[in-house]
């Protein structure tokens, strides 16, 4: 039954690619992503409770193994896959209505969607360090295609730094796997078992400390290029800005997720091996100074979409900080962090799309009172900051305070305080510029028009999701965290 | 064939392979650089080749295989397409010398070489000359590609990191595994193709392949 769902989750974006381009369903291509994305998100949700029924699940001869930490991953794509190409469709259209795309690339952009979204599941359900590499290269590979869809020179830039960084950071993670896979050959022999994470875990206590703690460091520099860690973060901000803005929702939402995902799957490895120490201390190190890296250039920017591409570097830092920091709570709090980032950074990607095509403009300095021209948007960008800048009652509140109050447990004190002293920092440019944008004197005589009923539903479902799990987090969703932060402890 | 006898030749093969990068960073001419990652290429299909007939194990044969249809064929070919469509300069535009960047390069493959013996690794086919010159190849494609502002040479360079690592993979582990193998091919050759794609439209939208041009996008 595994084996079907899993077949049927990743199936169904692949055939919506191909009829996408079929001459007669060309015109309905939107729609029908957006059936695909939706059986997606049913098949994540029926492993999630498989999972959390009867615990990790695998098929295909536990080529696929589906835990707690994977059934979290899976769902945040599967959600956030569905609002972005929900969202899509009126966007594209848009685009399509103001020249700025041509007819034939509505077709071709769902279709580089769905096999975005069907690269992306593989991640977390694969059982095989090898094939999560492929699977992470391909999402690559597909979602350059995807940043360079208007064909202007910027985003040929933004693409062609993306797709050069992003390939020469992921040489390096293959180069850690192939480390990886020559520390299990002695115990494993020459077998493609050798790279199965489920066998690795079991005989992690075995592996060459030396060459799991060389492997990790190769693995946190290349899957961290694609986390967005500074110093190798500089892809982001531009790939993210010049995206048309359902994917910037899915790139800075679910695909860095699925990268970091690949960094804690070998944190497990490399603390059974090496000890947690060493992988704890360099997942701090490149937090830290991704969150402190992010603040100058989020106090000083005017684009609003390299403004959340920024926070984007400084939450996975938060998050890569969390899971250094460790133990229970700091885990906990990192899962929590993960989930709401997701969140909540997606809606505000889409709600700054569309005041984006209604200014015709990236720039905050030419965005006045959006709250009075298009209230739907004002309300959820201010919403959207006001969660990321992790105020109550919601969720990021919660898991900052489990950050600094594990960082405590941990003996690790003063590097708790300074990263929040940092995200402080974030946040209050975060809701400045949020409220110069949405108040302040809109210019006169311009006008906007009403959002579409696909385009409020796209941005406020993951808003209201967020509210719900900040408010009154079902015990479901809680205990799959707990399952999943124990996963990513290892035993 | 003996095992002595396959690791004598990979030892060679991977010294050539040094030598060829060193030739790539010496390279005034497109044209020659991309001679030259073909070269290189057949030079570690060879070297696959040795390793399967040493072990007569399937998955090596087909690595080496896949190595000369991929990387010797048809990668360097969509390069030469851009190269005959495009009337560009041919020039590889180096920001540094090419005196400086030769030096550098046989520099780094002496220090490389001499700095790699203990470590970690003790390689699966005894050829114990290998690991540091797949690490020299990943170093001088790694400088090559900081060092190169033409958009080819960029890929080139990437190309020569890729040909490090599958042989330091092949040394080490005999190759990954036969499914691992084919996805990395498989996504090498898409992100070239992706690259041609964009060499070619760089070239409508800038005139040039200079990545220069590509600056906008900063704070």
């Amino acid at each position: 039954m595994i084996a079907a769902v899993v077949v049927a989750m990743l199936a169904a974006p692949l055939a919506g690619a191909v009829l996408a381009q079929a001459p007669p369903l060309r015109r309905v291509a939107g729609p029908l992503a957006l059936l695909a994305v939706c059986v997606t998100l049913a098949a994540a949700l029926v492993l999630a409770a498989k999972v959390q029924a009867d615990g990790p699940q695998s098929a295909f001869d536990s080529w696929v193994y589906v835990d707690s930490l994977s059934v979290v991953i899976l769902v945040l794509i599967a959600i956030v896959g569905v609002c972005a190409t929900l969202n899509s469709i009126p966007y594209i259209n848009r685009d399509i209505a103001d020249g700025h795309l041509g007819a034939a690339d509505g077709p071709r952009y769902y279709s580089l969607l769905m096999v975005f979204m069907a690269t992306m599941a593989v991640v977390p359900v694969i059982n095989n360090l090898g094939i999560m590499w492929v699977a992470i290269e391909a999402t690559t590979v597909v979602s350059v295609l995807l940043v360079s869809i208007y064909r202007t020179g910027q985003s040929l830039e933004a693409a062609w730094k993306y797709l050069v960084l992003g390939s020469v950071g992921i040489a390096l993670a293959l180069f850690g796997t192939m480390m990886t896979y020559y520390a299990s050959a002695p115990l494993l022999g020459d077998t493609s078992q050798g790279l199965s994470w489920t066998e690795l875990r079991a005989i992690s206590s075995q592996l060459d400390p030396d060459v799991m703690r060389l492997a990790f460091v190769f693995v946190l520099v290349g899957y961290g290029t694609k986390v967005g860690l500074a110093p190798m973060h500089t892809w982001l901000p531009d790939a993210h800005s010049q995206a048309p803005s359902p994917v910037s929702a899915l790139l800075s939402g679910v695909l860095l997720n699925c990268a970091l995902y690949a960094v804690l799957r070998f944190r497990v490895l490399t603390a059974g091996s090496a000890g947690d120490a060493y992988a704890d201390d360099l997942l701090i190190a490149f937090g830290l100074f991704s969150v402190g890296l992010a603040v100058p250039f989020l106090v000083v920017q005017h684009d609003i979409k390299r403004m959340l591409a920024y926070h984007s570097v400084e939450h996975m830092g938060i998050i890569a900080l969390a899971v250094g920091i460790g133990g229970p709570v700091g885990l906990y709090a990192a899962m929590l962090h993960l989930v709401a980032h997701s969140l909540t950074k997606s809606s505000l990607f889409m709600a700054a799309g569309s005041v984006v095509q209604a200014f015709n403009t990236r720039s905050m300095h030419r965005m006045r009172g959006v709250l009075a021209l298009a209230p739907f948007s004002g309300a959820s960008l201010i919403l959207g900051a006001v969660a990321l800048a992790g105020l109550p009652p919601f969720a990021m509140f919660t898991s900052e305070y489990g950050l600094l109050s594990g960082s405590f447990t941990a003996g690790h004190a003063l590097i708790g305080v300074s990263g929040l002293l940092l995200i402080a920092l974030a946040a209050a440019s975060l809701l400045y510029h949020t409220v110069q944008v949405s108040y302040g004197q809109p210019r006169p005589g311009k006008s906007v028009p009403r959002p579409s009923a696909a385009a409020v539903l796209s941005v406020s479902l993951p808003l209201l999701l967020l509210l719900f799990i900040s408010i009154a987090p079902p015990a479901e969703f809680e205990s799959a965290l707990r399952d999943a932060a124990t996963v990513i402890e290892g035993s | 064939m003996s095992d002595d006898l396959a690791s004598t030749l990979i030892n060679d093969l991977a010294t050539g392979m040094v030598i060829v990068a060193i030739g790539i960073v010496w390279s005034r001419s497109l044209g020659w650089a991309l001679l030259l990652i073909c070269l290189q290429s057949l030079l570690l299909a060879g070297a696959a080749l040795c390793a399967a007939l040493a072990t007569q194990s399937s998955h090596i044969y087909i690595g080496a295989m896949l190595t000369l249809v991929v990387k010797v064929f048809a990668a360097p070919t969509l390069l030469w397409l851009v190269l005959l469509k495009l009337p560009t300069s041919h020039d590889v535009q180096a920001s540094i010398g090419q005196r400086t960047g030769v030096i550098l390069a046989i520099a780094l493959a002496l220090i490389l070489g001499q700095s790699f013996d203990a470590g970690p690794f003790r390689t699966a086919i005894g050829a114990d000359r290998v690991l540091p010159a797949a690490v020299t190849v990943m170093v001088i494609g790694l400088m090559v590609m900081v060092t190169h502002r033409q958009a080819l040479t960029q890929i080139v360079g990437f190309l020569m990191i890729e040909n490090g690592m599958a042989l330091a993979a092949l040394t080490a582990t005999y190759g990954m595994p036969l499914v691992v193998e084919l996805g990395i091919f498989l996504d090498l050759l898409m992100a070239v193709f992706v690259g041609f794609v964009y060499i070619g439209r760089m070239h409508t939208i800038f005139g040039s392949l200079d990545t220069e041009s590509l600056r906008t996008l900063k704070g």
